[in-house]
Order: structure tokens, then sequence, then C-alpha cells
């Protein structure tokens, strides 16, 4: 057979979520100049032919001047974006015999700029999980996603930064130490010539990643306020809690400044850290997103608070490409919406099916995505218009209409997913005081008022006991036990293991283990409360949520009474 | 039988004309801006208005202008006057008018008619033009002892209970509640009378035609069947702001005294008050809570030396009830009115036992079936220990309305442990919650 010219590298493309494995293959052929790419590429494939001959020649190496024909298969299959610069180059080289791969398959990824550098590629993760059934002799990585792929540990990753790395790499074989790459580079930007050093670049070579790269990563640096630095506010602080506990979507409704927001912000620090499944799927969602940024394994969980003026595609995820939206980043996390009344009406509809399902359908026209959106929802609005419709004073200056006027902005059917809700009024001027002192000094101020309104004295000590001890680590370790009862539980019924507040209304009372008095119990309280059929089983699995965080095997009474004060009552 | 019929025939008749006369004259004041004291100077006596008003029917300016009325006012006025009696949008209206009345049974008087109340008539500026429906006739007005209940918009459950218990007890000692149907307090004292099958009077700054507030439809319609609507707007007049305090003029004007049940600093029920007291009416006060701003209005008034009420009794000096009470069932004077209403009845529709305490007793009966469990379960809470956190909520609460977590605060208890207790209370009427609150209920 004639001598073919070819070059043969595998990748992977991003399909929402999901990586798909694709071969490039490279061959040149005799006839007039020319490059040719396809594979059902978009604009950015396209654009790489001229990516890949500047770094190709800007590098140092020579772009064969024939019939230069690239292929990515399969062919039937939609490719995006730029991340198959680098595979592109080096089948490009292989192809013309610049460059000598080992005989079993490479994989790369990553994009070129004009110089050779490799630049980072939006969802490398979920790229790699598509080539791991693959058995890969090196899978090379840009090395500002090299923290991000650090999650495969057992793949034999590499990171490079620039072309020449690799093609040194290569050529610096046991036995063969005369490196040919070029030494310095001359760069003419704005008719000035400019010197890049291939020296200073980070790494002198493309090197194998550290199995240590997985605790490089930084923690992320939490803004969050800790559970005992929030004064007064308790009945909030339990909702909180329980909301954390059994995964129940929470309404804060209260005056402008009474500590909605502050309150949300403690939420991470209240929640345990993800589980490794957990952990990469979250960490597939954000770097398919292009979020990652230098990144490793995402760890805890994450905390969206997108702005009121956000539209739909940005909420739920779409747009051309279609990106995950706010509720699939906040997948296994919490979703905060401030000023939930500001927040444009036909976005917190298209809420409904997430909140429903606990995914998220993005239809296109020939295929469709299914991104994962199991988020808690945590939500802070004002009464009314003016605010003060739940202060004590009734200085609220809004007639009753307006009040309905201005919580009926809020669907009734999205009101109804919250399964706890809470009403929140200004802070008393002693606890005002509370919230900007030490803890010595909180705890001689707290004597003093309580003296001032003629309590007993036993309840001096419990007061101070509470305080010392509800901090954010202790509520993370109640949480945490929390879960793992719920889940232990879930799994005697259910295939994978579930919250509370995610176990399906199917035969609840068995799945929840409530015994058959508190049914009846709580029916003849929501027929007295006019509960709807949905808001008395919201009160089961809340009450289900307190017995198991205050760590009761039976279901009490006494949970179930707890549970109906967090029922919504204005309306 | 015969003269029975004709003199009927002749009441019809008359109340035809006198529907008519108001209806002009109403017409008349919107369109010509003549002085109050034109129309009071211009007819002596009704039938001069009667005679005018059929005159100007018929579309006779000369025979009109014959009327000495004329000879008073200026050339251009006269013009004007003529002007509107010849156009035909006049006859219109005043048609259109009339078939509204007819068709909602509304009739009307003016201050020169005998069936006019005559206690309205010494208030400084009575309507010239009184219309009415409902099925109590206007001449019982000036007989009966009515007490005008007035207040808030907005009322706290303090406010609902008072009103609720102090009308309850008026209309078994006798006396009827006037009032505006207006939201809040107005509308509460109709249907506690209502409810107890005693008559009630609303007086309306819109015409008797239109229903506002419109929650308030059912209420109306049940008040005509029991009661009176009157208002000084025709038919077809829609309730516009400034009609208000207008409105209340006559609101005080219909009785001996006014009350004001829970006002705030700035409520219209205080104009009320004080038009009262210009015409030289007695006016109470229920006096409230100083800490929240619903009652100020009404502590204001005793300041100011208004009478306190502090039951319902305490307004009986302000009547003399040695005269008869009862109001005279108005007979159809159109022939469309149904012949026969049925007598009051005492509705015994008030609940013996308020609900909370039905279910409290359920609950308490199952209860006692669950100790036996409970006792298995372990560590119970001692029932002592409840019972004197239930003491500790309670005191809290007396001073005044609070939050779950300011009552977590003063009391020291847990969050878990209030929200139990107040669940509870809840559910045995011990508290209630209003506006993120807890108060105690009395």
């Amino acid at each position: 057979m004639k001598n073919i010219q070819c070059g043969h590298v595998y990748s992977a493309a991003l399909h929402g979520i999901d990586g798909v494995m694709v071969d490039i293959e490279v061959t040149i052929l005799p006839g007039l100049p020319g490059f040719e790419i396809v594979g059902l590429g978009d604009s950015a494939v396209r654009e790489s032919r001229n990516r890949v001959y500047a770094a190709l020649r800007n590098s140092g190496y020579t772009f064969p001047s024939a019939k230069v024909t690239a292929s990515y298969a399969p062919a039937w299959l939609h490719k995006t974006g730029s991340a198959f610069d680098l595979p592109l180059a080096l089948a490009v080289l292989v192809a013309s015999g610049q460059l000598k791969l080992p005989d079993l398959p490479v994989c790369a990824f990553g994009e070129l700029s004009l110089t050779g550098e490799i630049r980072p590629v939006p969802g490398l993760i979920c790229r790699l999980a598509a080539c791991r059934e693959r058995a890969f002799s090196m899978m090379i990585l840009p090395e500002e996603n090299a923290a991000e792929g650090s999650v495969f540990s057992d793949l034999p990753l590499y990171r490079a930064a620039h072309l020449s790395q690799i093609m040194s790499y290569f050529s610096s074989s046991p036995g063969n130490q005369k490196r040919e790459s070029k030494k310095s580079l001359t760069v003419t930007v704005n008719n000035e010539k400019a010197v890049v050093q291939m020296d200073n670049l980070p790494a002198n070579q493309m090197d194998r990643l550290p199995l240590n790269m997985i605790d490089d990563h930084q923690p992320k640096v939490s803004q969050t306020t800790d559970l005992s630095q929030i004064a007064g506010q308790k009945q909030a602080i339990r909702a909180l809690q329980l909301a954390a506990a059994g995964w129940h979507h929470l309404l804060m409704l209260g005056s402008p400044g009474c500590g909605k927001t502050t309150l949300a912000r403690t939420l991470p620090s209240l929640l345990p850290p993800l589980n490794n499944e957990q952990a990469l799927l979250v960490t597939r969602i954000h770097s398919a997103a292009g979020r990652l940024s230098r990144q490793g394994l995402i760890t805890e969980h994450p905390f969206r608070m997108p702005h009121h003026s956000i539209s739909r595609a940005a909420l739920i995820g779409g747009g051309l490409v279609p990106v995950p939206g706010e509720v699939s980043m906040a997948h296994q996390g919490v979703l905060f919406l401030d000023e939930l009344t500001a927040f444009d009406p036909a976005a917190l509809d298209a809420m409904r099916q997430p909140l429903e399902e606990q995914q998220v359908h993005l239809y296109r026209l020939n295929h469709s995505f299914v991104y994962p959106a199991d988020f808690l929802l945590i939500a802070a609005a004002n009464p009314c218009r003016c605010g003060e419709y739940l202060e004590p004073d009734s200085s609220c200056t809004c007639t009753p209409e307006q009040v309905k006027r201005y919580l009926g902005k809020i669907s009734g059917p999205l009101l109804d997913r919250f399964d706890v809700a809470i009403e929140m009024s200004r802070l008393k001027p002693y606890q005002l005081m509370q919230s900007v002192l030490s803890n010595n000094e909180k705890s001689q101020y707290r004597q003093e008022d309580v003296k001032i309104n003629g309590s007993a004295k036993t309840s001096e000590k419990s007061v101070n006991n509470e305080a010392l001890t509800v901090t954010s680590a202790v509520i993370n370790k109640k949480v945490h036990a929390c879960h793992q009862l719920q889940k232990e539980r879930s799994l005697r019924f259910e295939s994978e293991p579930r919250l509370n507040a995610r176990i399906g209304s199917d035969r609840l009372a068995e799945k929840l283990d409530i015994p058959r008095h508190l049914i009846r119990y709580t029916a003849d309280l929501a027929q007295h409360f006019n509960l709807t059929a949905r808001s008395y089983q919201k009160v089961l699995r809340l009450a289900r949520t307190i017995a198991d965080y205050d760590q009761y095997l039976e279901m009490r009474k006494d949970h179930i009474d707890e549970a109906l004060q967090f029922r919504l009552r204005i309306k | 039988m015969k003269s029975e019929q004709i003199r009927q025939e002749n009441m019809i008749q008359k109340a035809d004309r006198r529907l008519k006369a108001s209806l002009i004259l109403s017409t008349l004041r919107e369109t010509l801006k003549l002085r109050r004291s034109f129309w009071l100077e211009a007819f002596n006596q009704e039938a001069e208005l009667l005679s005018f008003a059929d005159n100007a029917l018929l579309k006779d300016p000369a025979a009109a202008s014959q009327h000495h009325l004329f000879s008073k006012i200026n050339a251009e006025s006269k013009q004007a006057l003529i002007r509107v009696l010849r156009s035909d949008s006049f006859h219109q209206k005043i048609k259109k008018q009339l078939q509204v009345a007819k068709a909602h049974k509304i009739s009307a008087v003016s201050w020169l008619s005998p069936s006019y109340p005559d206690r309205l008539l010494h208030i400084s500026s009575y309507p010239l033009v009184l219309y009415y429906r409902g099925s109590l006739s206007l001449p019982s007005l000036s007989q009966m002892n009515g007490v005008t209940v007035v207040g808030t918009r907005k009322p706290s459950y303090y406010g609902r209970q008072v009103v609720q218990k102090m009308t309850s007890e008026w209309c078994d000692r006798g006396l009827v509640c006037v009032s505006g149907l207006a939201r809040g307090i107005d509308g509460l004292a109709h249907q506690t009378a209502l409810e107890k099958g005693a008559p009630t009077i609303a007086v309306l700054a819109n015409g008797l035609d239109v229903v506002y507030p419109p929650e308030h439809l059912a209420l109306y319609e049940h008040l005509l069947t029991n009661g009176l609507a009157i208002s000084e707007h025709p038919p077809g007049q829609k309730p516009l702001r400034q009609h208000f305090p207008a409105r209340n003029r006559i609101l005080s004007g219909l009785c001996q005294a006014v009350v004001v049940i829970e006002a705030a600093e700035k409520s219209g029920s205080l104009i009320t008050a004080e038009f009262a007291a210009d015409q030289g009416r007695e006016v109470f006060a229920v006096p409230g809570t100083i800490i929240s701003a619903g009652s100020r209005g009404c502590n204001l008034l005793i300041k100011d030396g208004a009478g306190m009420l502090l039951c319902a009794e305490d307004i009986y000096l302000a009547y003399d009830f040695s005269e008869t009470t009862d109001l005279v069932k108005d007979k159809p004077e159109t022939a469309s009115l149904p012949m026969k209403k049925p007598e009051p009845e005492r509705l015994s529709s008030i609940k013996t036992e308020s609900s909370f305490q039905t279910l409290s007793r359920s609950m308490s009966a199952s209860d006692s079936g669950l100790s036996a469990l409970k006792n298995q379960t372990g560590s119970e809470n001692n029932k002592n220990t409840s019972h004197s956190d239930l003491f500790r909520i309670k005191d809290v609460l007396r001073a005044c309305p609070l939050s779950i977590s300011t009552i977590c605060s003063e009391t020291g208890l847990s969050p878990s442990k209030c929200a139990i207790l107040l669940t509870q209370m809840e559910l045995s009427g011990q508290v209630f919650f209003e506006r993120g609150h807890y108060s105690l209920t009395e």
C-alpha cells in the first residue's frame, strides 16, 4: 500500500453536561494547498483552521503545503467549540511526520492561541468522563484545567501550557536529549517586536499531573456568617436548620432590614460536605457552564444568589448552546432568591418544572438536554409594599388589597411549593446591641435584659447555654447526622437515598414511619386550618424532619404541632 | 275596599311624583350652579315642588316660568334654567334615572316632605333630597332610637370583638344600628345586627343601585330585606372620595348618639364624631391599647371629652326608652314590590360553642387514648413543666402582641417548645395569630 500520511488523535465534545468521544483524523493528500475540516463543526471549529495554522507556524513547525483534510468522527454529531484545536494540531503534526506519538492512542483537549499557547476549555471534566472507557496512553490537558482533571486520579493525565512543550516532550525521549525547540520566539505586536521567552513559560515541559493535585485546590473562601453571630430571630434560625436538615424550601417574609439576607447567607456553613458522587456531578455542571476557573473538585454545596433582574433563560438554562441555568448550578446546593417579588414572573413560573421534577428539560431542534436541578430554594420577600405589615405597631400604610396584590405577584403555585414559611419582624433594641457585640459582652447584656423583663432566674441559664451552643459547626454536625438518618430510612423503600422533602407522596406514612394516630390528628387539624392536600403532606414531612433533627425515633404530637407553625399564614 | 284601593293608588302616585321631583332637583343642582339657599327659598311647601316638577317634565318652559321662583333669580340664571329644562339630555337623563330607580325600587323624598326624618332637619346642611330603599318606612327613622356606629376600615381582633359584642346587645335592647356599610367596623355592625334579626340602616355615599365596597354585596342585599339604605345621591352616582365626609354628617345626624369603636389618629370616623359634636349629639368612644396606633383616635376623643364606653349599657344614658321602639315595616308603595315581607326571626346562627373548643375537646379525648402510648416512648415532657411554660408564654403576651421569635427571647424557651405550645393554645382558642404576631384572646 502506498504511504498514507495521516494522524489520529482523540478528543471529546461537550453535549450539555455530558461528553462524547470524538476521533480526529488528519490526512495529507497531494494537490493544491488547502485545509478542510469535515464533520459538522460549528463556526468555532471552522475557525480552528486559522488558529492551528498560525500556532504551528509561530511555534516553528511547518504546515504541510498540500491538501490537508481533517475529519471529526462520528460524522453525524454536531461538534461545537474550540477544544479540538490542540488535537487537530497534533494530528497535523503527526500526519506531516513532525511528531511521532506512541502506538497507543492519545487524546488531547485545548484551544490554541495564535502563538501556540494552550487555552483552557469548558466542561473538561465531562469530556474526560466520556473518554474513560477507552484506554489511552496519554491524555493531554491545558494547564489551567489541570486541577479539574485531577479529579480522575487514575487516568494518565498530562498538562501542557504550550504546543512546543508537547513537542519537546516527545522529541526528548530517553536517548535523545537534544531539544530542538526554539528558545525564543519573536512576535510582532502593534509594530513593536516583543520577544517571548519559551523558558519563562510556567512548566518547561509537559509533565504528568502530580497525584497530590487533588489537595492543591484552595477551599472556597466563604463569606458566610456564623450562626452564633445572628441576634434574636430564634424562630427563623430554627426554620433554617430544619430547611437544611430535610431539604425543605423556605420562605422568609419580613420588613426590610430584619435579617433575611444575613440569615440566608449562613446556610452554606450549615450544610455538610458533598459525597464523591454528588461532588462529581456538581463539578461537571459547573465545568460545562464554564464556571470552574482553575478549581478542582467542588466539595461544598453551591450557593447561588441570582439578582432579581435575571432572565428566564439564565435562571433555568438555555441560550444558543444550552448552558446550565442557575437552578442547575445550584444542584445539590442552595438557590437564594432575595426580593422574590421583584423577579420576572415568567422566570419564576419557569421554575415550576425544576421544583417539581428536580430536573430541567431544554429542547432544541434536533435534540434535548436534561440537566439535574435538585436544589434547596430559599426566598426572602417583604410582606407588602411598605414592608411593615408584620410589624406589631400596625404602622403599615397599605390597604388590605394592596397587601394581597403585592403577595399576589408571587404566583399561587409557587407559594405553594414552600414547605416552611416564617414571618420575621425587626429586632428589639437589646437584640440590635447583641448583633454587634462579642460573646462575653453579649451574655452580660442578656442577663440584664432578662432581669428587666422580670422573668424567672432559671431562664437566664438556659438562654446563655443555648446561645453558646448554637454555632454553625454544631448545627453542621446535627444536619449531617439528620441527613444520614433520612437516607438510611429512605433506602428501605426507594432505589436511591432521598431526604424527607423529596420522598414521593405515595405511601408517605409508611415511608416516613408516621404512626396512624398522628396521621388522623393531622388530618383533623388540616380541616381546622383549611390546609390543602399538599400542605397536609408538607406538615407530615416537616414533622418527620423535626423528629429526626431532634433525634426522636418515634414521631410525636409535639412534632406535628411545631410543624404547623411553619405554614404560610399571609395569603 | 274601593276607598282602600283608591288610597293605595293615590299613595303610589304621590310617591311617583316625589321621586320625579327629587330626581329633577338632584339633576338641576348638579347642572346649574345655584346656591343651596336659592332652592330652600324657592319652595315653601311640597306641593309647590311637585307642581314645578310636573311642569318641568312637560317640556313647557312657559308654564314652568310662571312659577314664582323665576322671579327670584337673575336673568342669566333664568336663561340657564330654561335652557336646561328645554334640553333633550336633561329629559333623557331623568327618564333613565327613573327607570333605574323603578328597577331597584328606590324611592325619594325632599326636605319638604312629611316623611323626611325630623332629626335630620336639625343639622346645619341637611340634604335636600333623600333617596331610600329597603324594607323599613322612612317616617320610622324619626321615631326610632338609633345609634350610629363608626370605626376603622382595618380593625384589629379587639375592635372586631367589641363591635360584635356591643351591637349584639344594643339590638337586643331595641336600639337600631346605623352605619356606613364600609369595610371593617361598619360592615361588622350591620352584619351582627342582621344576624340577630334586627333591622339596621346604612347611609351610603353613592347611588343606591351601586354597591361599594364590592365585598359587601351580599350584606347589602340582606340589609335591604331587613333595614333601610339611604343616600343623598341619585341612582347611578359612583362613590367619589369627596362624598364620604359629607355622608358622615348624615350618619351622625340621624341618631342621638355616635359611637366610635376603633379609630386611628387620622381616621374618617373622627370626622363623623366631629359632626356629631357640632350637631349636639352625644359622642362615645371605646378606649384601646395605647401601644398600638390602632386606637389612638378613640383615646384622643375620650381625652377631649367624649363619653367613655366600657360596656354596652354605658350608652343607654343617652336614650329615653319610654316610648315604643318598634319600627314600622314599610307598606309597598309601588305595585312592583312583593306584597308581604316575613317577620324577622331571631336567627340562631350564633354558635354557642366556638369551633376551637369543640376541636380541643375532641383532641383531649384522643390524648387520653394516647397517654398509654406516650408512656411507652419513654421520656415524655412532664405535664407540670409544660404547664408552667404555658403560663410563662401567657404572661409575656399580656403586655402586647409578640412574634414567636420575641416570645422565645422573652421567655427563654426554645423556639421548638414555643411553637408547640402556641399551636396548642391557638387550637384551644387562648391565643390568635395576626400579622405575624400572637395575642391573647380574652
